[in-house]
């Protein structure tokens, strides 16, 4: 399986038209922190998977392409998905579900405890800006105050999502096929390691700080989407692990996720080996399928790493990358501010850089001859 | 008969305490002062408050209408005494050009890496930078960790004598240390939204 038309040729189709009724996308944004996936499942459906926020305006990239193609969130957008709560997964997904008043929303099962909550409520404490659990509040704030009168907000969201629960779906209609979205994890395994992390993490007496997100991450929601006979799979930030009841090693061995082969896939965690597990490419996965991840362009080791990109290209010629791993020379500023830069500063970089896309568009009826399109400085790599 | 003219003097003329301090002289720099030996009087500008003497008994006094430096205003006793501010004491200032927020995310042996957030100009990307420990004041190491927040500036020292001086500032934020009742709030809340929005499992 190949996608059409080399490197050198993508990018034929108007940026900004819809796809056909019948036809699926899978649209990967990231801009070196943060991503975020915006998937039509036909028919005019469409879900978003994580958010990340435009440089400058901060408006959530998911909102603003849908808007680019004509359409209203308001009566597009079916689901949202918060994969985990790390901020470079949920900046902005508070103004997504805000513009989507009928969509569901799913959150990682590890974010319903007391624990969490008690993050959240410690979020108004931390004194800094948007930290991922303040964002979560505010997605609480917002499913608070549309829940009706006299019922429970948890009548209306979130849904919180664990191993092999199918969180949205969609029958057949004429010549658009069925619909299914899944949560391929947290195993119940994760949860109670993610649960403890939390707890590691409760604010106490004493002087206040930023939470610090926690690494490996087991809890992240890893997603299976399934149109007609595409499928697709994406892997969020969901590490690998030795133990066979967490991770990706959970997903591999379980009897009871869904079966079939993916022929798109988000590759998990930008592309670290922390996060790489062989066997999901040969057994969740159609031989050379078409891989995308987003780097993550903060810490002394951006990601992917070189030895990162060598391995995944063993694994597959259609390997694509929102933005450069590199990062972005950083602003210009007044010459008396850049002098005293020069001589204080080590090193310097801009992380975040223009929104590059992959998106990839399928027809249900050929799964395997996919049409690339790369924006904004998205590659092949 | 015209009035005979007077010079104001309001050590002198007005009927206040705070005139009894020295003012400065004609000549002498209000900087070569003391600052705390100024009070400025500024003579009642009401007009339904006449001077509390006949016109004779005032011009006796040596108390006269007449304008006050040049302004208009009529040179009467005070009645009512406004105490201006101080004259400032000269300092060092520090003008600013540049600002940013920042967050530690590693140490190590002697540099930090931080992401910083352009606060003068938000619409700039978030940088990554390295810096060194030595930068960080004796004060603010114990505040030194992942996570920790600080505020980067950069801009100009301009001393007394208008001299300038390319400097940077790095501070430390002290969160306000959380106590008891905090961590019952944050528990009550937590409580709150559990029962809104939680599951049982």
């Amino acid at each position: 399986m190949k996608p059409n038309g080399s490197a050198s040729s993508l990018a034929k189709r108007a940026r900004h038209e819809p796809p056909a009724p019948d036809e699926a996308e899978v649209s990967l944004f990231g801009p070196g922190i943060g991503e975020s996936a915006v998937v039509h499942l036909g028919g005019g459906d469409w879900i978003v998977i994580d958010s990340c926020v435009e440089t400058g305006t901060r408006e959530p990239v998911a909102v603003k392409y849908l808007a680019n193609l004509g359409l209203h969130s308001e009566h597009s957008l079916r689901l949202i998905i918060v994969s985990h709560w790390h901020d470079d997964h949920i900046r902005g997904i508070s103004s997504v579900l805000q513009a989507a008043p009928h969509a569901v929303i799913a959150c990682s099962a590890a974010l319903n405890s007391d624990e969490f909550f008690q993050l959240t409520a410690f979020s108004r404490r931390a004194m800094t800006e948007w930290p991922g659990t303040a964002e979560f509040e505010a997605v609480l704030a917002i499913l608070e105050q549309r829940a009706p009168a006299g019922v429970r907000p948890a009548a209306i969201g979130p849904t919180w999502a664990v191993a092999n629960q199918r969180l949205w779906q969609r029958s057949a209609t004429g010549s658009i096929p069925s619909a299914e979205v899944y949560a391929l994890s947290p195993s119940a395994a994760a949860l109670t390691l993610a649960i403890n992390g939390f707890a590691d993490m409760l604010p106490v007496a004493g002087p206040a700080r930023k939470l610090v997100a926690l690494t490996p991450n087991q809890a992240a929601v890893a997603v299976w989407i399934v149109f007609g006979s595409f499928n697709i799979l994406l892997g969020s930030d969901l590490e690998a692990s030795t133990n066979p009841l967490i991770g990706w090693h959970a997903i591999i061995t379980s009897q009871a996720r869904p079966t079939g082969l993916a022929h798109v896939f988000k590759v998990p965690h930008h592309g670290s080996d922390d996060a790489d597990e062989p066997a999901v490419w040969t057994t969740m996965l159609v031989p050379n399928p078409c891989a995308v991840l987003t780097p993550f362009i903060k810490g002394p080791s951006p990601l992917p790493r070189p030895t990162d990109i060598s391995r995944l290209k063993a694994r597959t010629n259609e390997l694509y990358c929102t933005a450069a791993p590199k990062g972005w020379a950083p602003p210009r500023r007044d010459p008396a501010v850049e002098r005293t830069l020069r001589e204080t500063v080590r090193a310097r970089r801009a992380i975040s850089g223009p929104m590059g896309h992959v998106r990839i568009r399928a027809q249900h009826s050929a799964p395997n001859s996919l049409q690339v399109d790369l924006f904004n400085g998205a590659h092949r790599l | 008969m015209a009035a005979p003219t007077a010079k104001f003097n309001p050590v002198q003329d007005a009927r206040s305490e705070t005139l009894r301090r020295p003012i400065a002289s004609l000549g002498e720099s209000l900087a070569d002062q003391p600052h705390d030996q100024f009070e400025f009087v500024v003579p009642s500008l009401s007009p339904e408050r006449p001077l509390e003497g006949t016109e004779a008994e005032n011009q006796t006094n040596g108390i006269a209408r007449e304008t006050f430096s040049g302004i208009g205003y009529e040179a009467r006793p005070a009645r009512r005494i406004l105490r201006l501010p101080t004259a400032p004491v000269p300092r060092e200032r520090f003008i600013v050009l540049q600002k940013w927020e920042g967050t530690v995310i590693s140490i190590e042996k002697d540099e930090f890496t931080a992401v910083v957030r352009d606060l003068t100009n938000p619409r700039h990307p978030e940088e990554q930078v390295t810096l060194l420990l030595g930068d960080v004041a004796d004060g603010d190491r114990q505040l030194l960790a992942p996570g920790a927040i600080f505020y980067w500036a950069m801009g100009y020292k301009v001393n007394l004598f208008g001299g300038r001086e390319r400097v940077a500032s790095l501070r430390f934020r002290r969160l306000p240390a959380l106590t008891a009742r905090d961590l019952r709030d944050i528990r009550r809340e937590a409580e709150r939204l559990r029962e809104l929005f939680g599951e049982t499992r």
